[in-house]
């Protein structure tokens, strides 16, 4: 049984962890929470779902809607907050509160309030390993989630783009000063960030065969969280966060009930933020003067 | 090769910060631009650098006008800036930092200029793999001062290098910024220590209110009276006036 709860809680977390990452990029630049960000990927998951369920190619329908994605946080980030990015903190939050609330209304008028189920585009097989039954799905998705996040990382890590994205991150003016065309890169964050929440949000759909328009916010909320834990602006640290949150969820669901799923989200995030708002990878960067 | 012909920058819109500087800094000279708190020093760097747009007034660099360039083309010119705050990557180790120093650079020799650096400024050796953001005061000075000069540049900006230093650094400082501009590196320096800033630079001009009220020859600064009088701590001429 508790086994079979890490299994599930493992395949979840990561995909939190994709999701984590792509907002934990947005969250480092913008310097505060991006509620837009699982309203956005709930966009592009829902035109995948669409159109998958007109018989559009899996591939071209992924390749399609991450695309979507990609270009919809361009443009919100265009229109919504680059204007605000001089402006105090405030501003950017209560304009991405309006674009998350434009894109679920949006969304609403498309595809109503219902929810619906998500084609099924990987095999549910279970097999069977001493005593634990390991459904295939599951083994897919981690996979899946698991290449993508490392892959991201690498990138990160060694390639110039990646230290470019970095130093963004990290400090706008001064990456300026060293010749780094920020605008663009912080273009390059958004639309990356929106691509991985998608890619997550297709991966979270098949794992639990649902669409719906509250997925945006949930998501944010345990990308968030995922971060929180990590210690923002420790992108290594909001993928750990997320892999821990839904190996936490998981087992609250198996031992106590799955109704409270959710709630568990917003419990570790008051917890995280209440005794340890640095999360727990976040060493303390002093700034000297 | 740098010329600044009366520029009016403004923060906000009403309250002018410079109202009208001129400055010239020729090709391998060392000068430097001293004021008190607020007299527009740091303003007058960070506008050249192109954080900055002035209102009206021009920027030349090379013949080339530079004002309102973001700052990322004003260092491809080769124009780098040593911050204020140092403004270093705090998450990025001090290679990275080093290493990102050179990112419009696309030559071979990259790895041998961390090297040089790593001569001039030996203590950075030891601190390759730490975070930046760990570094004391003055490391973090001189790892954003090698940050600047792995981009190769023609001129270097310096914002209150000495800031927040202990004494015995700040003459360290000092004389890696003449080592600097020994090599060949034209330096534009903000300083407030205007006694130690006078003895190492070729000229200065000197700032209040936006406007710059002295300039001139270190050497011949170093004597004027109203030099004397306000910036360079006239202890006994203070004493006897009290």
């Amino acid at each position: 049984m508790i086994v079979q709860q890490l299994i599930n809680g493992i395949t979840a977390g990561s995909i939190y962890a994709l999701i984590a990452l792509g907002y934990g990029m947005i969250a480092s630049i913008l310097e505060m929470i991006n509620f837009a960000h699982g309203d956005t990927y709930m966009f592009g998951v829902f035109i995948c779902m669409t159109l998958l369920s007109h018989g559009v190619p899996p591939i071209l329908a992924i390749v399609f809607a991450i695309t979507c994605g990609c270009l919809l946080g361009v443009i919100i980030e265009r229109l919504a907050y680059r204007p605000l990015r001089n402006a105090n903190r405030i501003a950017p939050m209560i304009s991405a509160v309006g674009v998350a609330l434009i894109l679920r209304n949006v969304a609403q008028l498309i595809w109503g309030p219902a929810a619906y189920s998500f084609p099924a585009l990987l095999p549910r097989t279970i097999i069977d390993i001493v005593g634990v039954k390991l459904p295939i799905l599951q083994l897919y998705i981690f996979s899946i989630a698991l290449t993508l996040v490392v892959t991201f990382s690498l990138i990160l890590k060694r390639l110039r783009i990646g230290w470019a994205v970095r130093a963004v991150c990290q400090d706008i003016g001064a990456a300026r000063l060293v010749g780094i065309p920020a605008d663009r890169i912080i273009t390059l964050v958004y639309a990356l960030g929106a691509g991985l929440g998608i890619a997550g949000g297709i991966l979270y759909s098949i794992y639990y065969n649902a669409v719906f328009i509250g997925m945006g916010f949930s998501g944010t909320m345990k990308a968030f969280t995922a971060c929180i834990v990590g210690g923002l602006g420790n992108l290594y640290g909001a993928c750990l966060g997320g892999l821990g949150l839904g190996i936490v969820e998981s087992l609250t669901s198996g031992f106590i009930s799955s109704a409270y799923r959710d709630a568990i989200t917003f419990a570790v995030l008051i917890i995280m933020l209440v005794f340890k708002p640095s999360g727990l990878l976040g060493q303390r960067v002093g700034q000297k003067v | 090769m740098l010329r600044v012909d009366n520029i009016i920058v403004s923060y906000d819109g009403i309250t002018q910060s410079l109202k009208g500087v001129s400055l010239e800094v020729g090709s391998g000279e060392f000068v430097s631009l001293l004021g008190g708190n607020g007299s527009g020093k740091s303003t007058t760097l960070r506008t050249i650098c192109g954080w900055l747009k002035p209102i009206s007034g021009k920027i030349e660099f090379e013949g080339h006008r530079i004002d309102g360039l973001p700052a990322e083309q004003v260092l491809r010119r080769g124009v780098a800036t040593v911050p204020e705050s140092r403004r270093l990557f705090p998450k990025m180790t001090v290679r990275e930092n080093l290493e990102i120093g050179a990112y419009t650079r696309h030559d071979s020799e990259i790895k041998s200029d961390v090297e040089r650096m790593l001569d001039i400024f030996p203590s950075l050796r030891e601190r390759l793999g730490q975070l930046a953001g760990t570094l004391s005061g003055g490391e973090q000075q001189m790892l954003a001062t090698s940050r600047a000069l792995m981009s190769r540049p023609k001129l270097l900006l310096m914002d209150e290098p000495s800031m927040g230093l202990a004494p015995a650094l700040v003459a360290s400082v000092l004389k890696i910024a003449c080592r600097i501009n020994a090599m060949g590196t034209a330096i534009l320096m903000v300083e407030q220590n205007a006694n130690a800033a006078l003895r190492i630079t070729n000229r200065a001009y000197v700032l209040e209110n936006g406007n710059v009220v002295i300039s001139g020859k270190s050497a011949a600064l170093l004597n004027n009276e109203k030099m004397k009088d306000v910036y360079l701590g006239n202890l006994s001429r203070r004493e006897s006036s009290i």
